[in-house]
Order: structure tokens, then C-alpha cells, then sequence
């Protein structure tokens, strides 16, 4: 009974997410809510509990991210590297998308996802106005981009800080272990693109002169707080280092984050009302919501119950279940947004730690599944659907069927290249 | 003091049935930055506005980027043909609903309504709906400017 109440909350919260007629936010709320009556009512789940879920290592983690993207967002340094970017592409389009690709990915590895795009896009729609060629390839990959890089890393990603905060995974254990593989999945997403947009990616014939108008833009003038820019990025750089010296100094990267947001903030003396506005509270309040519900899913059993299914395949080997739990991620988080996806996820894989499994490879399989399923649809991952909101606002709408038929392939090859390096590499990521 | 004593009567108006480019040649021509689009009973169906117009013009990267200040040259976008696409939209698609005021309103209630909907020009009419003249921000800013100091400084 309590079983069947706490799944049915999360389904319906799901649902209610997918359909989009709330905002997650709310309807992660409402669904919190629900859980923490239900448990009052069976007796499974209360207030008290409720609080315990909530993770504030993550939550302050992101928040402290957040400050510093926004602190950095209005100096104008995103628009000093698309501009620099764009003119070194020589208006080659292909050269374009393969370095504005590697901007976005590269900035997504530290920064928010969302964040890189909301920056990078409009600058994407200038540079192909200017170029008079369609924005709508070059959005559509730097969406894939922003969310391959982000796997790359602990702070890449949102479903990166929950696992790497909840399996104890550093930011250096992340770099080595999915380094490498989002480096070749990176390449072969490169190729698939090139190859589904093939029409749109040809250079105009009079692009050569075209590419000399970007050369007018005056990449000095967008960087309009030089100041500022500078003291974020150093404070930014001290962060990740204090990332990886998380071992030695036996620090959490939730409080790296925060003391840098902290430094940052005094540093710059920005505006604290206008940078806190920046920060997107309603992401935090939604993690907020989904841990409380997730807390309550496990309080009525039904996490280690899937857990206890998944030993019931006892005999398959632990290759095998990594990859089907890959497989499963994919195809979940294609569909339903990968974060409650991810914590629904995590305290099953705890659970299966508990009953002896090496779970290790596992974490690695949840943040390859997570991250790679984000890609196939319009609505799998944020920074799609804000990509695709900055091109309505052009003359050329992204269209599903158009997000579809480049998101399918790209997702089924980089699936098929992950599990590959998956198994060659099953050894190296299962030691610690 | 009130909008009737600073509006202009006469008015450039285009029908209903015009089209846009019949607007767009009377706001040229005319030089206004306002067509009020009226019926046969001299109703606001709607209202033409310049700015708009121009927004359609502009390059689609003004409309998402927060600042061009680093654009220094719009080299091909000022030559013409550009965004050509607009000729051929009816011009219930590019007009505002109607907005108006009366002509008894006061110089304050003009200068609130045009700070509150972004507005420089603003059809008005009589008691009975009818559009009897037009008025814009400049007209009553001064003229209420004059009122002011003339009082104040009593």
C-alpha cells in the first residue's frame, strides 16, 4: 500500500513534469507535499525525515556556481569569446560549429549548462546573420555540446553534482574517469552532426567576404567589465583548484564553491541584489522538492526494493548490469528530465552497495546514461529547450521533428561509443 | 487643462482594409510615427506604430543579445533588400490593439498612460468613440511643463 501511494505521487509528479502545464518547480513542490501527507497519514514518512533528505551539500554547491556564473554573466565576457571564436572560423561553417562546439563544451565543464547556452546562442544567431547561413545547426549543436562537456566534470552537470556528492566522487575522479570518454564520444558526436546537417553546414560561396564583416565586430567593446571579468575568472580558477585539492585539504567542493562565491561577491563589490536575482532559485527549490519525494519513496521501501530486483540478476556480470543500467538512463532521461531521474537513481545504487555490489562502475554508468539521454529530445535537457527558445525568437524556428532527427542519432551512437569504452575500460573505472 | 488642448486634429489614418504597405506609405510620407487603423465609423480598430515596424527591420540578434554595443558595422544589413518577408504580412498582424484616450482626460492621466504602455502617441476620441484628433508626448510634456511653472512659480 505505502509502496504503491509513494510511486504513484512520483509518477504523477513526473507526468505533470513532462506535460510542462506546471512549472517543475511547482510541480516538484505539490509533489513533495504530497509525499510528506502520505507518509504522515501510512505512517511511513514525516517532516523530520523530509529535512534529512534534502541534501544541502548539493544545494549549496549549485548555489555557489550560480553566483559566480551570474557575477561573471555581466561583464560580457561570453560575448569576448564567441566574437574571438567566430573570427578565427574564417566563415568556414564547419570550422565555425567545431569551435564554437569546443567553447561550449569547454566552458560547460565548469560552468552551468544552461547558463553557457542562454550566453552563447544569441551570439550564435549574430554571427549567422552575419554570414547570412542558418543558425539553427550551430544552436542545435552547441545544446549537444554543452551538455556532452558538462558530463566531463563533477560541476559540469546537475546530475553530476548529486552523484559525485552522494557516491563521495572528486572533481579529479571525474575528469580521469569520464575525461577520456567524453573526449572520443565528443569526436564521434562531432561527426554524427556533421554528417546528419550536412546541407546546412555547406559554407555560402560568398562567405569569404561575409567572414570579413565579423571581423568589424569589436570583441574589446563586448568585454565591458574588464575588471571584473578578470577577478571572477581568477577567483574561478582558484575554485577549481581548490576542486582538486579536495583529497589533501579535506575540503568539500561545496564549500570551495561558497568561499569563492564569497570572494568573488567582495571582490568585484557587485551589486548583491542584482546577482542573487541571478541565481535560479526555482532549480534549487526543484532539487529541493525531488530530494523530499525521493526521501519518501525510500522511507516507504520501494528504492531498495528496486535494488533488490536488480541483485534478483544475480547471475549477469557486472559489466552487464552496468550497461543495462546505462541503457535504462538513456532512454529515461530522453524522455523525463534527467535530475529526478538521477536522485530517484542514486539511493538505489547506495542500496546496492549495502548488499555487497561494487558500485564504483556503476556511478559511472548513471552519470554516462543521465548525461547522454539529454540529448535525443527536445525537451531532454534545459539548455534544448533553451536553445530552441532563442530560435523562435529568430526567423527560424527549431522544429521537434528537426531536434529529433539529429538528437536520435547523435544520442544512439554516443551510447554505442560509450558502452564500448565502458567495457574496454570496465577495470580502470571500478578501482577507486 | 486636458488632452483636447493640446492634441492635433488632424489625423493620418489608414482603414481596416488597407494594407501594410498602404500604412507603411502614409507613415512615410507623413512623417508620424503613429497610424491609428479606423473603421467606417471612425472607430480604433487598431494602432500602426513606427517603432515596431523597425524592430521587424533590425537584424533578429538585437532582439535576443542584451547589448551590440561591440557592432560597429551593419554593413550588409543597411543595404536592402532585407527581410523582405514583411511586405507580405497583413497588417492586422503587425498592429497594436486599439488603445486611445478621451479628450476630456487630463495632461496627467495622457503622461501616465503613455509612461505606463511605452507609447509616444495616443489616438484620441470622443464620448462616442469617434477618433477626433491625436496626441504625443511631446505636445502634452510641454504643454503641462508650461502649466507647471507657470504655477509654481506664482
Amino acid at each position: 500500500m505505502t509502496e504503491t501511494v509513494a510511486i504513484g505521487i512520483f509518477v504523477v509528479t513526473l507526468v505533470s513534469i513532462f506535460g510542462g502545464k506546471w512549472h517543475r518547480m511547482v510541480a516538484s513542490g505539490l509533489g513533495a507535499s504530497a509525499m510528506v501527507a502520505a507518509g504522515l497519514l501510512l505512517d511511513f514518512y514525516n517532516e523530520e525525515h523530509a529535512v534529512e533528505a534534502i541534501e544541502f551539500e548539493t544545494l549549496a554547491l549549485l548555489m555557489g556556481m550560480m553566483i559566480l556564473v551570474a557575477l561573471l554573466r555581466t561583464t560580457g565576457f561570453f560575448e569576448y569569446v564567441a566574437i574571438l571564436v567566430a573570427q578565427h572560423s574564417s566563415g568556414s561553417v564547419i570550422r565555425l560549429m567545431l569551435m564554437l562546439g569546443l567553447t561550449t563544451s569547454l566552458l560547460s565543464m565548469v560552468l552551468d549548462n544552461v547558463t553557457t547556452v542562454v550566453l552563447i546562442a544569441p551570439m550564435t544567431v549574430l554571427i549567422a546573420e552575419f554570414l547570412d547561413i542558418s543558425p539553427v545547426p550551430l544552436l542545435m549543436s552547441q545544446a549537444i555540446f554543452s551538455n556532452t562537456g558538462g558530463m566531463a566534470t563533477l560541476v559540469g552537470d546537475p546530475p553530476n553534482i548529486l552523484i559525485g556528492t552522494a557516491a563521495g566522487l572528486s572533481f579529479n575522479d571525474f575528469l580521469t574517469h569520464m575525461g577520456p570518454i567524453v573526449l572520443v564520444m565528443w569526436g564521434s558526436i562531432f561527426l554524427v552532426l556533421r554528417y546528419r546537417m550536412g546541407e546546412g553546414l555547406r559554407t555560402p560561396e560568398a562567405a569569404p567576404q561575409r567572414g570579413s564583416a565579423l571581423q568589424s565586430l569589436d570583441a574589446h567593446a563586448a568585454l565591458t567589465d574588464r575588471r571584473s571579468a578578470r577577478r571572477v575568472l581568477l577567483v574561478l580558477a582558484g575554485v577549481i583548484a581548490l576542486f582538486m585539492l579536495e583529497r589533501p585539504l579535506h575540503i568539500t567542493p561545496a564549500f570551495a564553491a561558497l568561499t569563492g562565491s564569497g570572494v568573488a561577491l567582495a571582490w568585484t563589490q557587485g551589486g548583491v541584489h542584482d546577482i542573487l536575482k541571478d541565481v535560479e532559485w526555482d532549480v534549487l527549490l526543484f532539487f529541493t522538492g525531488l530530494f523530499v519525494m525521493v526521501g519518501g519513496l525510500e522511507a516507504a521501501g520501494v528504492l531498495s526494493q528496486v535494488a533488490e530486483r536488480l541483485l534478483d540478476l544475480q547471475d549477469i556480470s557486472p559489466v552487464l548490469l552496468g550497461l543495462i543500467v546505462m541503457w535504462a538512463l538513456v532512454v529515461l532521461s530522453a524522455l523525463v528530465d534527467n535530475v529526478p531521474v538521477t536522485i530517484a537513481m542514486i539511493p538505489v545504487v547506495l542500496n546496492l552497495g549495502a548488499r555487497g555490489v561494487d558500485i564504483q562502475p556503476i556511478w559511472w554508468a548513471v552519470v554516462l546514461g543521465t548525461g547522454i539521454g539529454g540529448n535525443a529530445t527536445p525537451i531532454g535537457s534545459t539548455a534544448n529547450v533553451v536553445v530552441i527558445a532563442i530560435s523562435e525568437r529568430t526567423d527560424r524556428a527549431i522544429t521537434d521533428r528537426e531536434w529529433l532527427s539529429v538528437g536520435i542519432p547523435t544520442v544512439i551512437v554516443s551510447t554505442l561509443v560509450a558502452s564500448a569504452l565502458y567495457v574496454l575500460l570496465f577495470d580502470f573505472l571500478s578501482a577507486g | 487643462m486636458q488632452v483636447s488642448d493640446c492634441m492635433r486634429t488632424q489625423v493620418f489614418t489608414v482603414e481596416t482594409g488597407a494594407t501594410l504597405v498602404e500604412a507603411m506609405r502614409v507613415m512615410g510620407s507623413r512623417k508620424v510615427g503613429t497610424v491609428p487603423v479606423i473603421d467606417e465609423g471612425q472607430h480604433v480598430t487598431g494602432v500602426l506604430v513606427l517603432d515596431d515596424l523597425l524592430t521587424q527591420l533590425m537584424p533578429k540578434f538585437v532582439q535576443v543579445l542584451r547589448s551590440t554595443d561591440f557592432v560597429h558595422d551593419y554593413g550588409k544589413f543597411e543595404l536592402g533588400p532585407y527581410a523582405a518577408h514583411l511586405l507580405g504580412k497583413p497588417l492586422r498582424e503587425i498592429m497594436r490593439p486599439p488603445y486611445s484616450l478621451k479628450e476630456d482626460s487630463s495632461l496627467m492621466e495622457a503622461m501616465v498612460f503613455m509612461h505606463n504602455h511605452q507609447v509616444d502617441d495616443v489616438p484620441v476620441v470622443n464620448a462616442a468613440k469617434e477618433l477626433v484628433g491625436i496626441v504625443s508626448r511631446v505636445r502634452v510634456g510641454s504643454l503641462f511643463l508650461i502649466d507647471w511653472l507657470d504655477k509654481t512659480s506664482e
